[in-house]
């Protein structure tokens, strides 16, 4: 985590964690492992994954199997 | 040696002034009022890149005084040019790295950064830190006036600007939906819509 936590401070103060999340799917554009989300915004795995629920409920993102998806 | 002094003052007051927008525009946008009436952090953080330009300035003057180095390019033969240069570079050029060194699951830069990771760091955290506290002292006060959770989370959903793209909506009605109290409605609020908004939202009763 070290390695990110530069990520962690800039998202730290952006918004709610669906708002962050959101920011870095878009951010990076493309597929990402939700252990890779979890490890660079410093929250657990199954914390991620309830916000992935969230997002999906809304229609912004999408889970595939172990990676999440911006919904196009 | 106040005319090598008075550039180099130049240019650390433009690195002052750099780092302190760059790290307010970027990280806490909607929250710098708060920012600068709180943090001493954020103030210290933008004077140690303002003293690193200032001795830069200087040792920049001498070297090219006494012909040690030569600076070619528009304007760079004038000292107040080459001031404000330095001054809007400094920070960019600190944060150069040769490479970095694990040790264990830590990664240490070495290069330039190597001097920034001595205060920054420490003061990023200190900053973030100072920008929670007011925050949230700042939404607390609000949130005493609106006691139902209920009525603020429709409220906040409610008046999310329709500009905004869909999908920044989206997450924010997230967001809001599964906050459990009003002063984290709050702080959503602010953070993601600004103080104006909030405001409008939720105005200050007399």
């Amino acid at each position: 985590m070290p390695v990110y936590s530069h990520l962690t401070h800039t998202l730290g103060a952006a918004g709610g964690p669906s708002t962050i999340l959101l920011k870095v799917l878009q951010d990076y554009d493309r597929q990402l492992p939700l252990d890779f989300v979890a490890m660079i915004l410093g929250r657990t795995r199954s914390e991620i994954e309830q916000e992935v629920e969230g997002l999906e409920r809304q229609g912004v993102a999408k889970r595939l199997g172990h990676e999440v998806t911006l919904v196009r | 040696m106040l005319r090598s002094f008075a550039p180099a003052v130049v240019a650390g007051l433009v690195a002052i002034a750099v780092s302190l927008s760059e790290l307010l525009t970027t990280l806490y946008p909607r929250t710098a009022f708060l920012l600068l009436r709180r943090s001493r952090a954020l103030y210290v953080y933008a004077a140690a890149y303002g003293l690193i330009a200032l001795v830069v300035g200087l040792l920049l003057d001498r070297f090219t005084a006494s012909g040690t180095i030569q600076l070619e390019g528009f304007g760079l033969s004038s000292p107040w040019i080459r001031a404000v240069a330095v001054g809007l570079t400094v920070k960019a050029f600190l944060h150069l790295r040769l490479f970095n060194v694990s040790v264990g699951s830590q990664s240490v830069p070495v290069g330039l950064e190597t001097l920034v990771q001595l205060f920054e760091p420490a003061l990023l955290r200190t900053i973030l830190l100072d920008e929670f506290t007011a925050v949230r002292a700042f939404t607390t006060a609000r949130a005493r006036e609106y006691p139902s959770l209920d009525a603020v989370k429709a409220r906040a959903k409610a008046e999310i600007p329709p500009t905004l793209p869909s999908q920044e909506r989206a997450a924010f009605a997230n967001d809001i939906d599964r906050a459990t109290g009003v002063i984290e409605v709050m702080e959503h609020s602010l953070r993601f819509l600004g103080r104006t908004n909030l405001d409008r939202v939720f105005p200050a009763k007399p």
